[in-house]
Order: structure tokens, then C-alpha cells, then sequence
């Protein structure tokens, strides 16, 4: 499979110049940062979500997330990486979150309890699906978070990349011996 | 189906597969909303401000330019800048006031050391309390009282926020202390051991940077980034030589990064970089920012290049090791260090009050490499220690050296201080008596 067949799949040329006029207007005008947040709300609380396994608390950090980037939007200047920059707040808010809460639990098995115990997931999901989920759950917390990143936060390899200050081919790499390992496993168990 | 599809279908998959709920609209909404009434907020905010500059322009010039010259002379040179996170200093020089000239340093009053029995470094003083705060139940303050840990514990309790910190002192570095500063800032610093190096950690709550210090040329500041974050680096420091009348730019000597992360500022600064050179560039502070966590892991087993107690030093290298019993009045044990691939532990006393390196007394130690062998290797003069060859060595009063043997450990000793800032000089016969009571 030829690897820049994926790296179209998310985000073309056109969003991203739609993305820099989006930048460009909300630094004009402060209200404009609403585009953004429109933008990006759902991938950032998808995200939260899977980290944090409860509504509410994703809701809120969500919430703090987008609030912080409309603080400090003045300090962000990379524009081709506005997404790169979200998601960093977003993931140190994770982290505060955790470190708030003092609990004993890991964001592992945090996430892990959630898919297992969903009701909610487990009624409209596919038993494809929820091998799947499982299979996740099964990675390490890198390879867990590259994914979240991709499917969740619908974050290009060259964002991904560059919020994690990696190689951009390594990632996509990563990502489909991933993908590909999954769909093997996944087979496998339906044979 | 061809590949592409296939993996196509897979991905559709994998989405499914993590079972998000839909986002609440009430929620986006009541977000959307809150991020519209800050919008709002500023742009009132900005329009009385363009409103006020319109208004005053004329008068204002004037009134600026006159407050420009009748202030202090730090003032003078800065202006704020909304587009950097280091002031930026409008003047290529900044006038020394009259009391604050810096003098030519004079050379300490020589003296001569008095030897005394080797006593403990003095207990230091306990933390204050802050209200509320019982730092005994605190584990960190049960392990170490006076402690890393403990300290940083007591100056979260004071600032109220998680302080940031490196996961464990940088190598070759040792901790030196906390300070809170204005606006709840936080100061962590650590210096080299041994001297030579000096690093220091700041940080506060907010975007914006305390405004400390005289400003940086703006040519001087380079662009960088902190994994995500935009950061500034700067190499250089307004300084000024004994006699002069003005501090000017010096592009070397001080080594800064700043960056914020929207919740809070960071700035790591960088002197001396005697050992640690790596830590004197963007690259270097960069790595060292990256490394930054919200909990430091304490340490396991002693630190080979800081050994805080004789008993770390015999359990690193395994040695029943020897100490002096009798050393200059003032001095006290500082740190050991071992060299594991010469099996060799130096042991390290300095007089309290002073900096690192002004006055030392180090001693070696390691297992004979030629039992029974002679000092051939070492020039000097042939001295007995406790009925055992040695050689001396000494240039002036100010540097001494002795090497002999005890048992199966080779024992080298050098005292050294420095005829501008310690002035303590040693006889020989003090320094042999040193040599001698090490037991």
C-alpha cells in the first residue's frame, strides 16, 4: 500500500489554508476565535474523552482547554501547527487532572474500565468493535496515544509529529504497522 | 477490494471501535458563549485603550519623553514588548549610579590556618511553617528534613500551585535551594559540584514574565520552540567591568530560554558551564526544559558525582575508607564523588561561608595499584606519614600536595585556596598533620 494514500485521508491543502484564514481572521478580531473552537471542539473532547473516561470531566477540561488557548492565543505563532499547540494544552490539562485528583489509577486503566464498562458502548457496538477496543487496550500507552491523536483528535501525521517532536515518516510508519497489526489480530480472532 | 479500501473500511473501524459519546450541543454552546463575552470584554478593552492614545498622543509624547530621562537608570533602558517574553532594552548602555560602582576587588587579608578536630557541617536551620501546613506528616519531610523534596513541598504549600521540575538533578548539578520571589514566582537553584557552573530554574503562574533583570537587545534573541510551546533563547548579559561607568551588552556569560505553556511562564538560566558546556546552548536548555515533570523521582543509592556522607562513599566503592581527624578551623565535609572506572572516591571539605572552589582540601582514595610499590611515579619530597614513604608537593602556601599509602589504599591529598577571596595560607608541618590524622 503506498503510505501518502492515508496521509490524505484527514486533512488536504484546503483545509489548511482554510485553517491559516481562520488563524489570520481570529487574530483581527478576538470573536473570530469562535471559528476555531467550532473547528476543533469535537476532536478535543473525543480525545478528552478517551483519556479521562467520563463526560463530565471531559466536558470540563474541554472547556479549560479552549479557554487557555483563547487566553494565550497571542502567544501562538507556528500556524501550521495550531493543532499541535491545542492538543499540547489539552494533553497538560490531562495531566493536571490526574495529578489534582491524586488517585492511584493509572490513565491505562482508567481508559481501560471505560470501554470495558460503557453500557452504553457495549449496546451499540459491533462485536467487531469491541474486540477491537480490546485489542487497543492491549498497546502500549505510546501506541494507544498515536491513535487517540489520529482517530480522535483527527490530527494529521505531520501534526502528530510535531506535537510529539517526532519524525513525521516515523509516525506514519508507527501508525500503520499499527493499523496493520490490529486488522491482523482482528482477523485472526474472527477465523 | 483493493488495499486501500481495505484499510479504508479499517479505519472506519477503528473510529467505531472507541466508543465516544456525541458532544452535548448545551455544552458547546455554553462555551461558545463564554469565549464570546471575553471576546467581547477585549475588544471594549481595546477600543477605550486606542480611544485614551488618540486622545493624549501629543501630551503624552512629551510627558514619556520626560519620564524617560528623569528615571531611574534601569528604566531607561527598557521597554516592554508585547511581542517578546524577554524585555527588550532600548539603550546600548545602562549608567552605573555612583553607589553601585563596582571597585576593583581587593585581595582577602592573608592569615594563617589553625588546625582543629574535624567537626560536622552545622544542622541548618528548620523551614517555617506556613499556616496550615504540618511539614512533619509530610513524607518527604519525614525522609530528609531538610531535603529537595521537603523544601519543594514547603514552597508549594507557600505559592499554592504544582511547581515544575527537572525529574532529578541534572548531572554533575546539586540542588541548592527554593526561593520565592514576587508574584509567588518560584527560583530553584542548582550549582555545579565542585563550582564552575551554575543553573537556575524560575517559573510563575500567567503568561507574563516577571520583569526582572535589564532587558536583552532584541538582535540578541533567538526564536525557538519547547516541544509545542514558542520560546525565546538569549546568550548575554548587561555587565560591567571594576571602574567602569556603564553596563554594557555582553554576548556571553548568561544563557537563557524562556517559554509559556498558557498557564504558566518558564525560564532556565544557564552561568559558567565549567563541566557542563552542553547545558551553554538552545539545544541544551531545550532538552533540559523537555525533561521537566511534575514529580521528580527521588534518587536510589548514592549519586557517584554527589555523595552527600562518608557512609555513601564506602557503600559506592565498597572501600573501608579513612577521613581526617583534624582539619582547618571552618572546614567541614561538602561531598564525595567516585570514579568507577579507577575505583577511586575523592572526598571533598570546604569552609563554611564561602563559595565552592575558594578553598578545598580533597582527598583520594582507591586500592593500590602496586601494592608494596614505591612513589617513583610522583616527584617531590620524601616524607614519612604514620611510619609509611610519601611525597610532597607545593608551589606556595596557597596549593599543597601529599600522596602516600595506608594499608592497601593509596591516599592523595591536595589542599588548595585561592590568595583572592580565602587568603588562608598552610605550612607545610599543617599539611602533614592533616595527612597524618587521616585514620
Amino acid at each position: 500500500m503506498a503510505e501518502s494514500d492515508f496521509a490524505l485521508t484527514f486533512h488536504p491543502t484546503d483545509a489548511e489554508t482554510d485553517l491559516t484564514s481562520l488563524i489570520t481572521a481570529a487574530r483581527k478580531d478576538p470573536h473570530e476565535f469562535g471559528a476555531l473552537y467550532q473547528r476543533y471542539v469535537t476532536p478535543v473532547f473525543r480525545y478528552l474523552y478517551n483519556r479521562t473516561g467520563n463526560i463530565h470531566e471531559a466536558e470540563d477540561i474541554t472547556a479549560q482547554t479552549f479557554l487557555i488557548a483563547y487566553e494565550t492565543f497571542n502567544r501562538f505563532r507556528g500556524d501550521g501547527h495550531f493543532s499541535s499547540w491545542l492538543f499540547g494544552i489539552a494533553r497538560n490539562k490531562v495531566i493536571d487532572h490526574y495529578r489534582h485528583r491524586k488517585f492511584d489509577v493509572s490513565i491505562d486503566g482508567t481508559a481501560s474500565d471505560q470501554v470495558d464498562t460503557d453500557p452504553l458502548a457495549k449496546a451499540i457496538h459491533a462485536e467487531q468493535s469491541a474486540l477491537l477496543a480490546k485489542l487497543i487496550q492491549t498497546l502500549n500507552e505510546d501506541e494507544q496515544e498515536l491513535l487517540r491523536l489520529r482517530f480522535l483528535a483527527e490530527m494529521s501525521f505531520r501534526e502528530i509529529a510535531h506535537l510529539l517532536q517526532r519524525n513525521e515518516d516515523a509516525v506514519k510508519k508507527t501508525t500503520y504497522r499499527l493499523l496493520a497489526r490490529l486488522q491482523s489480530q482482528l482477523e485472526d480472532n474472527h477465523e | 477490494m483493493n488495499k486501500n479500501g481495505s484499510f479504508d473500511q479499517f479505519e472506519a473501524v477503528m473510529r467505531k471501535a472507541y466508543a465516544v459519546p456525541e458532544i452535548r450541543a448545551e455544552f458547546v454552546n455554553r462555551v461558545q458563549a463564554e469565549l464570546m463575552r471575553r471576546a467581547d470584554s477585549q475588544a471594549v478593552k481595546v477600543a477605550r485603550k486606542g480611544f485614551v492614545l488618540r486622545f493624549g498622543l501629543g501630551f503624552a509624547a512629551v510627558l514619556l519623553l520626560a519620564m524617560f530621562f528623569a528615571k531611574a537608570p534601569e528604566g531607561q533602558a527598557l521597554a516592554d514588548s508585547i511581542k517578546h517574553f524577554f524585555k527588550i532594552a532600548t539603550v546600548t548602555e545602562i549608567p552605573i549610579t555612583e553607589p553601585n560602582l563596582l571597585v576593583t576587588p581587593t585581595f582577602a587579608s592573608p592569615f594563617a590556618v589553625t588546625l582543629v578536630p574535624a567537626a560536622s557541617a552545622p544542622t541548618e536551620a528548620p523551614l517555617p511553617t506556613p499556616e496550615g501546613f504540618t511539614l512533619a506528616k509530610t513524607q518527604a519531610c519525614q525522609t530528609e528534613p531538610y531535603g529537595y523534596a521537603c523544601k519543594l513541598a514547603w514552597a508549594e504549600k507557600k505559592v499554592g500551585y504544582d511547581i515544575k521540575e527537572f525529574p532529578a538533578d541534572p548531572t554533575d548539578m546539586r540542588f541548592e535551594g527554593i526561593y520565592i520571589q514576587v508574584n509567588n514566582d518560584i527560583q530553584i537553584n542548582y550549582e555545579r559540584v565542585g563550582g564552575g557552573a551554575y543553573l537556575y530554574l524560575l517559573q510563575g503562574p500567567g503568561g507574563e514574565f516577571t520583569s526582572i533583570g535589564a532587558g536583552v537587545p532584541e538582535d540578541s534573541i533567538q526564536q525557538v520552540l519547547v516541544g509545542e510551546y514558542p520560546g525565546e533563547y538569549v546568550v548575554g548579559i548587561y555587565a560591567a567591568k571594576p571602574g567602569e561607568t556603564a553596563y554594557k551588552w555582553d554576548p556571553t556569560g548568561k544563557y537563557s530560554l524562556r517559554w509559556a505553556d498558557g498557564e504558566r511562564w518558564y525560564e532556565i538560566n544557564a552561568y559558567g558551564c565549567v563541566g557542563r558546556e552542553d547545558l551553554c546552548s538552545a539545544e541544551g536548555l531545550i532538552e533540559l526544559a523537555l525533561s521537566m515533570v511534575d514529580q521528580s523521582v527521588p534518587a536510589e543509592g548514592p549519586r557517584a558525582d554527589h555523595l552527600v556522607s562518608f557512609a555513601e562513599a564506602e557503600q559506592i566503592s565498597g572501600l573501608s575508607l579513612l577521613k581526617p581527624a583534624i582539619l582547618p578551623e571552618g572546614f567541614v565535609f561538602d561531598y564525595g564523588t567516585y570514579n568507577a572506572d579507577l575505583k577511586e572516591i575523592r572526598l571533598n571539605y570546604h569552609p563554611i561561608g564561602y563559595d565552592p572552589g575558594v578553598a578545598e582540601i580533597s582527598l583520594w582514595q582507591s586500592l593500590q595499584q602496586n601494592p608494596g610499590g614505591t612513589w617513583d611515579r610522583f616527584t617531590g619530597e620524601t616524607v614519612d606519614i604514620n611510619g609509611q614513604p610519601g611525597k610532597y608537593m607545593s608551589n606556595d602556601g596557597f596549593t599543597h600536595a601529599v600522596v602516600w599509602q595506608s594499608g592497601d589504599l593509596e591516599i592523595g591529598m591536595l589542599i588548595s585556596s585561592s590568595d583572592l577571596w580565602y587568603g588562608g595560607t598552610f605550612t607545610k608541618e599543617q599539611v602533614l598533620e592533616i595527612a597524618r590524622s587521616v585514620q
